[in-house]
């Protein structure tokens, strides 16, 4: 299991396969759902990146982040 | 306030019970709501505000403390189809069970919601749902959660005038919405329709009351109405269609959360989107314009780097 965990990312780039996420640190939240979206990504937040989304959910369970369920 | 006042009033049987959730008064129509025999399996989980007694048809009565889980076990291995509480309360809360019936039957259900007058919250998810009727009647329904089922038609036959939030997401609806509005909807503020691929249509007027839109993934297509009316907006969920974004597009301060991804966006319009929320003026956003868009040039560039610079996280091809 491998986690990618970027300091605030500046134009980090994720391909269509990657899923991701960017929390908040100071509030230990997730702004938005788990994403998986090619591009290239800038925030001044952390960026999370794994190869599949029940890795990040783990992530998020271990790191006692509050989540923001997605839509699908 | 009466709800669940004999043991007929609510039969559980030959469907999957994963969420029922009933708030404020409530008649049950047992001749919509097709359970028969009893369901196998040895528990059952019930919340209720406030505090009720339950008879939970096995000869056994129970005290259910307010806003608690509480699990009965039925030692036949079987959930009777009728039990009733004889204390009535504000909300009944099925949610937490997984039952499955023996012979894996459906639940076939239809709602009728003009026989509860007093209904405030309708939760029903993952079930076989086909149809709510009486919605016109249901003047007091404020919620309607009834994601993941099988209500197919349009969106506005399923909500109630005075509708505050309706999560409907996860249903072949299969048509837009009539005459491309849900303005007459003025207390709504959440509408979250995502993944209604059959649904198609273009963006709708909504009521200025709105918070939150939730349009992914439902094959709509047409360019995006300048949204700066919307003045409460804070949340535009739209990825995975194929709209448009014109010139001169525009956004209220207060959207701070859109995701536009995945529309096939050109590069012009993929511009236009972040010139527009730049100008809006807001910090600490988060927009998403990554997937089959294009990638942003020129003054777009100048635009993202600019509500980064402003706290926002931004994500584009």
């Amino acid at each position: 299991m491998a986690y990618k965990i970027i300091d605030n990312p500046s134009n980090e780039q994720t391909d269509d396969i990657q899923f991701w996420f960017i929390y908040n640190l100071s509030e230990k939240r997730v702004i938005s759902p788990i994403k998986q979206v090619s591009g290239y990504t800038s925030s001044p937040h952390i960026m999370v990146i794994a190869d599949t989304k029940e890795e990040l959910l783990i992530y998020i369970e271990d790191n006692d982040l509050i989540f923001v369920p997605d839509e699908e | 306030m009466s709800i669940l006042n004999n043991a007929n009033d609510i039969k559980l049987g030959s469907n999957q019970v994963t969420g029922v959730y009933v708030e404020s008064t409530l008649i049950w129509p047992t001749s919509f709501w097709n359970f028969s025999a009893p369901v196998s399996g040895d528990e059952l989980t019930v919340l209720v505000e406030p505090s009720a007694e339950i008879n939970w048809g096995d000869g056994n009565t129970e005290t259910l403390a307010n806003s608690a889980l509480t699990t009965h076990t039925y030692t036949t291995g079987f959930i009777p189809n009728s039990f009733n509480f004889s204390v009535p309360g504000d909300v009944i809360n099925f949610t937490a069970n997984r039952l499955q019936s023996p012979g894996d039957a459906i639940f076939g259900g239809v709602i009728n919601v003009a026989s509860l007058p007093n209904l405030e919250i309708l939760y029903v998810t993952g079930h076989d749902l086909t149809n709510i009727i009486g919605v016109n009647q249901a003047t007091n329904i404020r919620i309607m959660n009834v994601l993941d089922n099988e209500l197919d038609g349009n969106i506005k036959q399923y909500m109630p005038p005075n509708t505050e939030e309706i999560q409907i997401r996860l249903n072949p609806i299969d048509e837009p919405i009539p005459d491309n509005t849900l303005a007459e909807f003025t207390s709504l503020r959440i509408i979250a329709a995502a993944s209604l691929s059959n649904m198609g249509g273009s963006f709708p007027t909504l009521p200025t009351s709105i918070e939150e839109i939730g349009f992914g993934f439902c094959g709509m297509s047409g360019d995006l109405p300048s949204l700066t009316s919307y003045t409460n907006l804070n949340r535009l969920w739209v990825y995975l269609n194929n709209f448009g974004i014109p010139s001169g597009w525009a956004v209220p301060a207060s959207l701070t959360n859109c995701d536009l991804s995945n529309n096939s966006l050109t590069s012009t319009e993929v511009d236009r989107t972040l010139i527009a929320f730049d100008n809006a003026g807001a910090s600490n956003g988060t927009i998403y314009l990554g997937g089959n868009n294009a990638a942003p040039t020129g003054t777009g560039i100048t635009a993202k780097n600019s509500l980064i610079s402003k706290g926002w996280t931004v994500n584009t091809s």
